[in-house]
């Protein structure tokens, strides 16, 4: 993963070389520390996965029923109440059976089956903070394209 | 079986074609990758179907075990920069409780058990 920028002659050596680590520690090309945000990009991947988490920013503690139903009215712009029950249950069904045990091998949530309940798990902190990060991001490029706008218009 | 996964057999021209005479198509449904219902809700509600349970009651385990659903979505389905989509004629089949799951290019899930 980390040959961008390398020639295939460098890659060759690192194979056959003594410091297989050298390439993960080494220069500005491959900071370790973004190269471990792979789990964080992982979990906000799916548009659903990013409703999810958002919705557990408020609790820490989710039965999979509630989620669903949260993360579908969330999705719709809809009040709680308001979300079909088909749509409540294919919302369901998509956390049950693709998201959630996506988030669990990422280490962002444990599910117990039996009682069906969702908790924050170790890398939750960080995939929240990069949630809200890019939220931060995204309402920054806004400001400035409207500022843009708004010079184009004065010109 | 159910009487509904029959009668769409008969009406699937595909089936017969591919020679599987030892599969049994149990249920089929179509997948619109335009609608609001996810790949995955489709797939477990056509193995719901073939079970003859809700979708709901559908696993352990999930179906995530079996199957990467968003890398099907991406090889069937996917539409490309110019907006094309060329992949009709993909197929993709996996094993998911007992089951033999199809998904076509063209939008059709089939859930086959041996005959």
């Amino acid at each position: 993963m980390i040959t961008t920028g390398m020639s295939d002659r460098d890659a060759g050596e690192r194979d056959t070389g003594a410091a297989p680590d050298e390439a993960a520690r080494g220069g500005p090309d491959s900071p370790p520390a973004v190269l471990e945000l792979d789990h964080v990009y992982d979990a906000l991947a799916h548009p659903r996965r990013r409703y999810l988490l958002y919705t557990l920013k408020s609790e820490t503690a989710w039965t999979l029923a509630e989620l669903a139903e949260k993360v579908a009215a969330f999705e719709r712009d809809l009040p709680d109440e308001a979300v079909p029950s088909d749509v409540r249950s294919q919302v369901y069904t998509s956390l049950y059976h693709t998201h959630v045990p996506k988030l669990v091998d990422l280490v962002v949530v444990t599910f117990d089956p039996e009682s069906e309940t969702l908790h924050r798990a170790a890398h939750a902190e960080q995939v929240l903070a990069a949630l809200d990060g890019m939220g931060a991001a995204l309402d920054a490029t806004q400001e400035v394209h409207a500022r843009s706008e708004a010079d184009d218009r004065d010109r | 079986m159910t009487e509904t996964g029959d009668r769409e057999r008969e009406e699937d021209p595909g089936a017969d074609e591919r020679g599987r005479q030892d599969r049994r198509v149990v249920a089929q449904t179509p997948y619109d990758p335009g609608s609001d219902r996810s790949l995955t809700a489709a797939l477990v509600a056509a193995v719901a179907e073939a079970e003859d349970i809700a979708p709901t009651e559908v696993g352990p385990p999930a179906l995530y075990e079996s199957v990467d659903v968003a890398a099907i979505e991406d090889a069937l389905f996917r539409v490309d920069d110019v907006g094309t989509d060329d992949t009709e004629s993909g197929r993709v089949e996996f094993e998911y409780e007992g089951y033999a799951v199809a998904v076509t290019g063209s939008g059709w899930i089939q859930v086959a058990e041996r005959a």
